[in-house]
């Protein structure tokens, strides 16, 4: 019985750790070849880990802007898009979700309908309207119609998910807010928004990262450094004939940071929020 | 005096909903109608001086007719088969797992936001450096365990570069399904389990009676998503193969972009992407209806 305990628990261990390498490796080599030369990267024999690390390759993402064109630029452009995005989608978002948890009115279940069936656009289809369109008004290659595009795409998700946490919070609440006197407004940003904070958080991080993480939108929309975004400098820089493995690797690990540092940050919320809906249906 | 000192409901959403009407309206609906009108006309980009002509349906039976179209879309119902069905399975082997008292479990759990949290892009950068054919860390792996005795080139064999996608798509998608099931798993009694230890039952026996059925409405639902995701997936094969080589890997996501923004057949591309919405809601409705079947018998 213990012999089969203990085997038990090692097996599940091995396992775990199984599963442990298989997610941390990949990350953790490419922080490895970020911190090597070129030399070594390339060089026989393969070397696990450089024998001199460098940060060399960082500094270089950072002021080499010859090899790298316009890297910084691109980092800066996806993190206003992604900001300007995330406020935006959380405050139409919750003003949203609040009229479909808390309000009658005509059409209602129509607006409901269309929110759920925008999830059913295919992107392409849509993306070349929309290039059209910012096109024909001169908007092609501005941070602006990324940011709008972008909070389109997103806001319907937001304001589904963010409806279903208005729902959880008590109308008794709100009731004895308007006895105090409050208005509508009052009662929204006042009880319902800071109850309702966890929810805030994992719907912002989702915005987040769906904007950061955005490949198609920026590719179509947008072409130099004006408003590119850093995962399409990266795939620029991915597709060279010749590439400084250092260098990408670094350009990369840098654009890793924010979604991997705000999904750890918020990651309580990020879980609830995550699985809220798909466990409990 | 409640109703005279506050706005009437109706005027109040229609308030709050103004801006996200405007911008929906804008950005998506009116998008959404001329992608519907793009299908069924064609623009003549090429030969501005003939203007937009009405084609009826030869955007729908063109694309039909192409044989790109027919062998993306056989690669990407392999691709989706394997991305869907081995994901489900390491995601609740992980789940399984890590639902076990272990030290570092939190860790663990942290851990695997990694890959689900990251641009697609970035993981395909990724994958390629470490397939990359002459300084990638699988060769070397391989060569020194003396696995293989010759580099190998996984992304530009044919006979590899499909399997390497799936690995890369199983590493980037494996952890939100584990985060899922580790949730389901919590919501399971533990009095379930310790009744069924004093019936004598094996674990094998608790896994098929007891885990599996509360397992149920969160693996539809990932299934549901999984599938969504993989009949859309894009970034990451166009940053690792391109659909190369020889078009092994172009998933109808590539097709479809390649013939919009690349050739400008933005009536085919469109009515293209209709065809794979109708495709997926088409497979939406199968895994409910089955699910319902299960529940009955």
């Amino acid at each position: 019985m213990t012999n089969n305990h203990t085997f038990e628990k090692i097996a599940t261990y091995l396992m775990a750790l199984a599963v442990m390498i298989f997610t941390i490796a990949p990350f953790l080599w490419i922080l490895i070849t970020s911190i090597s030369t070129n030399k070594q990267i390339t060089g026989s024999p393969f070397s696990w880990f450089p024998k001199e690390p460098t940060l060399q390759n960082y500094a270089k993402v950072f002021t080499d802007q010859t090899n790298i064109s316009g890297y910084v630029d691109s980092l800066l452009n996806s993190l206003i898009v992604a900001s300007v995005t995330t406020f935006v989608c959380l405050l139409f978002g919750a003003l949203g979700a609040y009229a479909f948890a808390r309000l009658q009115f005509k059409f209602r279940e129509y607006f409901i309908l269309f929110i759920l069936f925008t999830q059913m656009i295919p992107g392409i289809a849509v993306l070349i309207p929309i290039y059209i369109i910012f096109k024909n008004i001169g908007m092609l290659d501005t941070k602006s119609s990324l940011i709008m595009t972008q909070i389109s795409f997103i806001l319907p998700f937001i304001i589904w998910v963010m409806r279903s946490f208005f729902y959880t919070v008590p109308k008794e609440l709100e009731d004895a807010a308007f006895i105090d006197g409050l208005g509508r407004f009052g009662a929204l940003f006042r009880i319902i928004l800071p109850i309702s904070t966890p929810g805030l958080f994992a719907t912002g991080v989702f915005a987040f990262l769906n904007s950061w993480n955005d490949f198609l939108t920026p590719l179509v929309l947008t072409s130099t450094t004006q408003a590119k975004t850093m995962p399409v400098a990266i795939n620029e820089f991915l597709g060279r004939f010749s590439v400084d493995y250092g260098l990408l690797t670094a350009a990369g690990v840098v654009g890793l940071l924010p979604p991997i540092l705000i999904s750890l940050l918020f990651q309580r919320f990020l879980i609830d929020g995550l699985t809220a809906g798909a466990v409990k249906s | 005096m409640r109703t005279t000192k506050m706005v009437s409901e109706g005027k109040f959403a229609l308030l709050l909903l103004l801006p996200t009407i405007v911008l929906l309206a804008g950005l998506l609906l009116y998008p959404f109608i001329y992608s519907i009108y793009l299908c069924f006309v064609n623009l003549n980009l090429t030969k501005p001086w003939l203007g937009t002509q009405f084609v009826g349906l030869a955007n729908f039976t063109t694309t039909l007719m192409d044989p790109e179209f027919w062998s993306s879309l056989k690669i990407t119902a392999l691709f989706s088969g394997f991305s869907v069905a081995g994901s489900l399975a390491i995601g609740l082997i992980a789940a399984l797992v890590l639902n076990q008292k272990l030290m570092f479990r939190g860790l663990f759990r942290s851990l695997l936001l990694i890959p689900w949290a990251i641009p697609l892009v970035i993981v395909g950068m990724i994958w390629k450096l470490i397939l990359h054919p002459n300084y990638g860390v699988l060769n070397a792996l391989l060569m020194q365990t003396g696995i293989i005795h010759k580099n190998i080139a996984w992304l530009t064999e044919p006979g590899w570069s499909f399997f390497m996608l799936i690995l890369s798509e199983l590493w980037r998608s494996f952890p939100f399904v584990a985060l899922l099931y580790l949730a389901a798993l919590q919501t399971i009694p533990k009095d379930l389990y310790e009744a069924a230890k004093v019936d004598g039952a094996g674990t094998l026996h608790n896994f098929r009676h007891i885990t599996l059925p509360f397992l149920q409405p969160a693996t539809l639902v990932l299934l549901v998503l999984r599938t969504i995701d993989a009949f859309r997936a894009f970034d990451l094969i166009f940053a690792l193969t391109k659909g190369g080589p020889a078009n092994k890997t172009e998933i109808v996501g590539l097709y479809l972009y390649k013939q919009g923004f690349m050739f400008t057949k933005f009536g085919e591309s469109a009515a293209g992407s209709y065809l794979v919405t109708l495709l997926i809601l088409l497979l939406v409705f199968v895994y409910v209806k089955l699910f319902k079947l299960k529940d009955i018998q």
